[in-house]
């Protein structure tokens, strides 16, 4: 099954293209988030109390997604500034440390998180990805709550607490949920075959392992060799499993050659990784994101 | 072969090979000395360009054009053909992943095409991008074309001119020829090619460092006697000298030179000329005469000389698994080798032998591609696989030139 595109896919990045960007004034305190994810997160807390504009549009890469000059000058003026951290959010760097410079309070959400690193043969880094694990999200939640009350004027402290309380209960239910969906899969099956990047932290929290998959390119599969599929098809056994979780541009092509050249039989579903999707796409929401992964993880893997 | 480890908790994948492709992208070609975030600071230096699409893939095109200069693509995705463009009577083409530089001798100028198939890598991640192809524009140009891109900068080289041209790339990918410096030399057989920000550059006896505006670095220099060429690895920008390679690696505050000699010194006529690999590696190969073929290890330090049983004239490092170096040999077939078993697999006799200098071969992670400059075809030869003909492509004109982009 496939649940629309999955995040990168098939989408135009417009400089600037921030969806509902109207000229009309509002006397609202201005928080600024740069990632969807955490706009979505933001406006739970504070409901109607402040303008939450969100940087990052629907369907957008975290980390190459940029602002127009009106946007960035906005940045400036807000009365929080809220960014994911941990190196995700590249094309913002400047505006964000611009913004920090003339005084606007910056949270950084993973400034909460409890990081995991990841290495490569030479090169490494602090995973920015840590929304995939709602315990991240919760203490996330915390410290942002706290930065709103502290740093932007005119918020209602006693609204704000309830708001954080109350999606403080829908993200630990999520997580609730969650552990009882992961707990289905059998302990011969989880491991979750990927070429996402993005799952280090579900996959700690919910005691899955993630192994990095490759998936043959796009020109090999007109023409495959059982070469071109051989460290898939080896990966998939070795794992055991049943579904590649994978963005592919041609999913059903890539199950039909690895039928065909290497004898294995898999699905392959795509997951939503980085962005909120917009709305009705399936992932309009941080809960349902997760909720959408879960049961295709699950259900993949089950 | 990389393998990542989430150090906090656990090891990941419990000994299960995770290639670069997967996880972590860092190993596939940022080098490691360039800051992951010194480009990404500067809106639109990110390979960046509004109406772009981003895919979950490269999308890998061959783009081929014939004399006359009409420019011609196959998505190797779909097997699609698409007409990329016109630029004129063309004598010398080259490639840098995205665009074509197309120099016209009798115009005297080169005409830039931005093929609209690009790969940005950064770090821990690529991205994969599509935009509508178009001509950019032109500049005075005389005489062959090399070219050479970092994410910020393009080099452009004449060895008929000595002549080096240093464009924006930022400004390129938003349809601009954006000149940042150009320098002049003597004519000989040398290189302009980016390291990050800055750029390595040839005269008739040295290799010289240069700041990202073309001018010299204070003392940045190391002797080389008659270059030949020179090419970016994943390591830094490598040239070929009489005695060896002089090595160029990113530090700090510049740029460090270090010499990689001939194990034994070598005949004129076996030097290495002209290395070439799959963009992004460590490894570049070049013909060795009439013995065989150079195979240079960048990271390592170290020259290998691969005896063939026929005359090469094309050598470019695939640099996989198997350490394979992908070339033409002068009878006219796609050959590979293994640094330990000598040639491995061939072609029949594809290509023609009075045409060889006009065969381009082009070397990427899955596949290799020739252009056959007599019959109008593209070939796609499957090099891991037995030098298996895997896809034959018609071409829409003649194609005397070709390059490989998308990556």
């Amino acid at each position: 099954m496939r649940r629309g595109l999955p995040a990168l896919a098939g989408l135009l990045l417009i400089a600037g293209g921030v969806a509902g960007c109207t000229g009309a004034t509002d006397d609202r305190p201005l928080v600024v988030v740069t990632t969807n994810i955490l706009g979505d997160v933001v406006g739970e807390l504070v409901g109607d109390q402040a303008e939450v504009r969100t940087l990052m549009p629907p369907g957008a890469d975290p980390h190459s997604f940029e602002v127009s000059a009106q946007e960035a000058a906005r940045m400036r003026e807000a009365d929080l500034l809220v960014a994911n951290g941990l190196g995700l959010e590249e094309g913002l760097l400047a505006h964000v440390e611009a913004a920090r410079d003339d005084g606007v309070p910056v949270v950084e959400a993973g400034d909460a998180v409890d990081p995991v690193q990841w290495v490569s043969e030479d090169d490494s880094g602090l995973d920015p990805h840590f929304w995939t694990d709602p315990q991240q999200v919760l203490a996330v939640v915390d410290e942002l709550s706290v930065a709103l009350a502290e740093h932007v004027d005119g918020i209602d402290r006693d609204r704000l607490a309830a708001g954080t309380e109350r999606y403080r209960g829908e993200v630990a239910e999520l997580d609730v949920w969650m552990s009882a969906q992961f707990a289905q899969i059998p302990a011969d099956r989880r491991e979750l075959v990927t070429d996402h990047h993005v799952f280090g932290y579900l996959a700690d929290r919910f005691g899955l392992t993630v192994v990095g998959a490759v998936i043959p390119s796009g020109s090999t599969l007109a023409s495959p060799s059982a070469g071109d599929l051989e460290e898939l098809a080896r990966t998939i056994r070795a794992a055991g499993v049943r579904t590649v979780f994978a963005d592919s541009a041609q999913p059903d092509r890539l199950v039909e050659v690895l039928a065909e050249h290497a004898g294995v039989d898999v699905a392959v579903v795509p997951l939503f990784t980085e962005s909120l999707t917009a709305d009705g796409g399936g992932a309009d929401t941080y809960l349902r994101m997760m909720r959408a992964n879960t049961e295709a993880i699950v259900g993949g893997l089950r | 072969m990389h393998r990542l480890a989430r150090t906090r908790r656990r090891p990941i994948a419990r000994g299960v090979p995770v290639c670069a492709a997967a996880l972590l992208l860092a190993g596939c070609g940022t080098d490691p000395a360039e800051p992951a975030d010194g480009a990404a600071a500067t809106p639109g230096g990110h390979g960046y360009v509004a109406g772009a699409e981003e895919l979950g893939e490269p999308q890998l095109q061959l783009a081929y054009l014939d004399e006359a200069g009409s420019v011609h693509g196959v998505d190797l995705l779909t097997g699609e053909s698409a007409t990329l463009g016109e630029v004129g009577g063309v004598a010398a083409v080259a490639g840098d992943g995205r665009f074509l530089f197309a120099a016209s001798q009798p115009a005297g100028e080169l005409t830039v095409v931005d093929t609209g198939t690009w790969t940005v890598d950064h770090g821990d991640h690529v991205h994969y991008y599509r935009a509508p192809a178009r001509v950019v524009g032109s500049l005075d140009w005389s005489g062959e074309v090399r070219a050479s891109s970092s994410e910020t900068l393009t080099a452009l080289f004449s060895p008929d001119t000595g002549t080096g041209v240093v464009l924006d790339r930022a400004a390129l990918g938003r349809g601009e020829v954006r000149e940042v410096a150009r320098l002049r030399g003597e004519p000989h057989d040398g290189a302009l090619v980016p390291l990050g920000d800055r750029l390595v550059a040839t005269t008739a006896g040295s290799v010289v460092g240069l700041d990202g505006d073309g001018e010299p670095l204070p003392g940045v220099e190391a002797a080389c006697a008659e270059p030949r060429g020179g090419s970016a690895t994943r390591v830094g920008v490598v040239v070929s000298c009489t005695d060896g390679a002089v090595l160029a690696t990113e530090t700090d505050g510049g740029i460090a030179f270090e010499r990689i000699p001939y194990p034994a010194a070598v005949p004129a006529g076996e030097r290495a000329t002209h290395f070439a690999n799959r963009p992004g590696r460590p490894a570049v190969a070049a013909p060795a005469g009439q013995r065989g073929v150079w195979l240079l290890d960048t990271r390592a330090r170290s020259w290998q000389l691969i005896p063939t049983e026929t005359p090469w004239v094309r050598a470019v490092a695939a640099d996989d698994d198997q350490d394979r170096v992908v070339g033409v040999d002068a009878t006219g077939r796609v050959v590979v080798l293994t640094p330990g078993g000598g040639t491995t697999a061939a072609t029949e006799p594809l290509l023609p032998m009075d045409r060889l200098d006009d065969v381009v071969l082009e070397v990427d992670a899955d596949r290799a591609y020739v252009n056959d400059p007599g019959s109008g075809r593209l070939l796609e030869v499957d090099y891991a696989d037995g030098a298996r003909l895997a896809r034959t492509f018609r071409a829409e004109v003649a194609p005397a030139h070709l390059a490989e982009t998308g990556r």
